[in-house]
């Protein structure tokens, strides 16, 4: 179905997508490779080459032992996470939006988030005394990653159970599901901050923003590959969810799967943005915005708005981080904040923008 | 032959149809007619197979639709329901290329060849690169029209009849659009198609159906040609209202004049 579709292009489309794809895969390397080499330490491109050259093995010398401790202990996993992140939330939204037919739609909306977060919290304020009773529950330091991703996916569940009817999702149900279970984990969260203590209040709060400072090697290789996954498996479903768009009824008259097609998604996004919550806490507006850019930019086939929105979300959540370690260096901000600061805007820029294209 | 059998079906112990037998016949227009809440659209999405009646049967050639790949009855019956609305600006040209999906071996170029035919049949091919959201109305029932068109168009290798089910096709066009769109469902059935249209226009369901099917109240009133169908009678007892009726000296048809009933 999807290559009938891709054979129906007409012209210009087939042209335009693989170049805005390439073009934005280049830009994102371009902001990778800037993203390396800014810090408390600078690394300058040529040592970049160097350094990453050595660690492949094409050239013999490598930088000194300090920047190559840096680079590949601290940097290279953290912009890894951060694009891998970054990938997850832009894909995750654009299938989403597509999914409820609804510009709006974004995992933080649909519940996912804060069912991750409240995981995360939980372990936060009775992780060290849970851990004091049962010491094998710190699993290794996973442990809160572990919480928030059972987290993300109870809700998920929840979300199914409620809106689910006669084997039927409806999608409307599913939304006001979603803001229920918003309401329900903002309320949780609440009452564990009053609860906590000092030191835990700030981890909670500090982690709840959004950071990728706590990138290691071991979360990259979590996070790499259901990145890819994910990418994937939406991206196969490009083309049906473009049927989709006509509704529901219209796209099972069309031969569509829609029951199938809507658990395999929600499942899906349930896990890769469980998975991002647990390491980088809550990075918002990189999901709502970035199908939204791609949308404005190269129309609304999902073939373009899917892959181009992961592209497009890692960009952003490389370039974000490092904006948020080098602003007040050498401290740092959460990135989550910095996203939010500068993507509320930059969507209420859109909703204006939109409204006089449309009047 | 594209069937409902004694399907019967309710919804929060509100019966919404009751023991209805409808056949959709190859190389014949069906109209359903009836008052608001009649049920006409529900039979038409059981005979779609979107929904299972709780008793009766819904068959395609004998074979329960339940039983059908999707994919194969997407390819044999197509539905244009009431109003579809788009939730992001896909071109006409894409709109109606979604109704050739589920013909991936047809090839490119035979599908886009389809689907500016499709377009050309309801007068819109001008539009093709068009924003389907900034379309009125009805230049968007008609695309949708030119979509399910699309979806079952002719093909000389194909040697099963297809079927087309029409919820209410000509609400809200101007006349010359109404008429144009349900000559070409009977043109349809001419070449072979099975077509169910659900209209509220009397004289435009007299004028072009082959038979004519009454609903009231979740069941089939009457079905029969629309000579048959139509008396004075049968209409106040469906409808409601009083009329005259006569034939119309160059269709032949019955004609109807309507007013409301006097209390």
């Amino acid at each position: 179905m999807t290559l009938a579709l891709a054979r129906l292009q007409t012209g210009w489309q087939a042209h335009v997508h693989p170049l805005m794809l390439g073009g934005l895969a280049a830009a994102l390397l371009l902001v990778m490779g800037v993203a390396l080499c800014v810090g408390p330490m600078p690394i300058d491109g040529a040592a970049l080459l160097k350094l990453l050259g050595h660690k492949l093995g094409f050239v013999a010398a490598g930088a000194s032992p300090v920047q190559d401790a840096v680079m590949f202990s601290i940097r290279l996993p953290r912009v890894l996470l951060a694009a891998a992140v970054g990938a997850i939330l832009g894909a995750s939204g654009s299938a989403l939006q597509g999914l409820f037919r609804n510009p709006l739609a974004d995992p933080a909306l649909l519940g996912v988030s804060s069912g991750a977060a409240l995981g995360a919290a939980v372990w936060i304020v009775f992780g060290t005394a849970l851990t004091a009773l049962l010491p094998w529950l710190a699993l290794g330091g996973y442990a809160r990653a572990v919480a928030a991703f059972a987290g993300g996916v109870a809700a998920t569940f929840v979300i199914f159970r409620l809106s689910g009817r006669q084997g039927r999702t409806s999608v409307a149900t599913l939304l006001l599901a979603g803001i229920a279970i918003n309401a329900l984990g903002g309320a949780a969260l609440g009452l564990l901050t009053y609860l906590s203590s000092d030191r835990e209040l700030r981890d909670l709060t500090y982690w709840l923003l959004g950071s990728f400072g706590g990138a290691t090697w071991h979360a990259c290789w979590l996070l790499l590959p259901a990145a890819v996954v994910l990418c994937v498996v939406f991206s196969r479903h490009a083309g049906v969810l473009n049927i989709f768009m006509l509704g529901e009824n219209e796209a099972h008259y069309l031969g569509v799967h829609v029951q199938r097609l809507k658990t395999v998604l929600v499942l899906v996004v349930a896990l890769g943005v469980g998975l991002s919550v647990a390491f980088t806490g809550m990075i918002s507006f990189i999901g709502l915005v970035t199908p939204h850019l791609l949308r404005l930019s190269g129309g609304p086939d999902h073939r373009l708005v899917i892959p181009g929105a992961a592209l497009l979300g890692a960009l952003l959540c490389v370039g974000a981080d490092a904006i948020a370690r080098t602003l007040v260096s050498p401290a740092e901000l959460p990135v989550g904040i910095l996203t939010a600061l500068i993507g509320a805007p930059f969507f209420m820029w859109l909703l204006v923008r939109q409204r006089r294209l449309e009047f | 032959m594209l069937e409902i059998t004694a399907a019967s079906l309710s919804r929060a112990n509100r019966r919404i149809v009751h023991d209805v037998n409808l056949a959709v016949r190859p190389g014949s227009l069906l109209v359903l007619i009836g008052p608001n809440g009649a049920g006409k659209s529900t039979a038409l999405r059981l005979l779609s197979g979107e929904l299972e009646s709780d008793e009766g049967s819904a068959c395609l050639d004998g074979l329960a639709l339940g039983h059908w790949h999707r994919e194969a009855l997407a390819r044999r019956r197509a539905v244009l329901s009431q109003r579809v609305t788009l939730a992001f600006g896909f071109s006409v040209f894409d709109v109606v290329a979604m109704g050739r999906s589920p013909h991936p071996e047809c090839g490119g170029a035979a599908n886009r060849w389809i689907v500016r035919a499709a377009l050309a049949a309801v007068d819109m091919l001008p539009f093709a690169a068009r924003d389907y959201q900034t379309l009125s109305g009805g230049e968007q029932q008609r695309v949708q029209l030119a979509r399910v068109l699309a979806q079952i168009w002719p093909d000389e290798r194909r040697t099963s009849p297809c079927y087309l089910l029409l919820d209410e096709p000509v609400t809200g066009l101007d006349p010359a659009h109404q008429h144009a769109i349900i000559s070409h469902a009977q043109c349809r059935a001419r070449q072979g198609c099975g077509v169910l249209a659900v209209l509220h226009d009397l004289n435009l369901a007299s004028q072009y159906a082959d038979r004519v099917a009454i609903m009231r109240d979740g069941q089939i009133f009457h079905q029969g040609t629309p000579e048959e169908a139509f008396t004075a009678e049968r209409i106040h007892a469906a409808f409601g209202v009083s009329s005259e009726i006569s034939v119309h000296p160059r269709t032949h048809r019955p004609q109807l004049v309507m007013w409301a009933q006097q209390a």
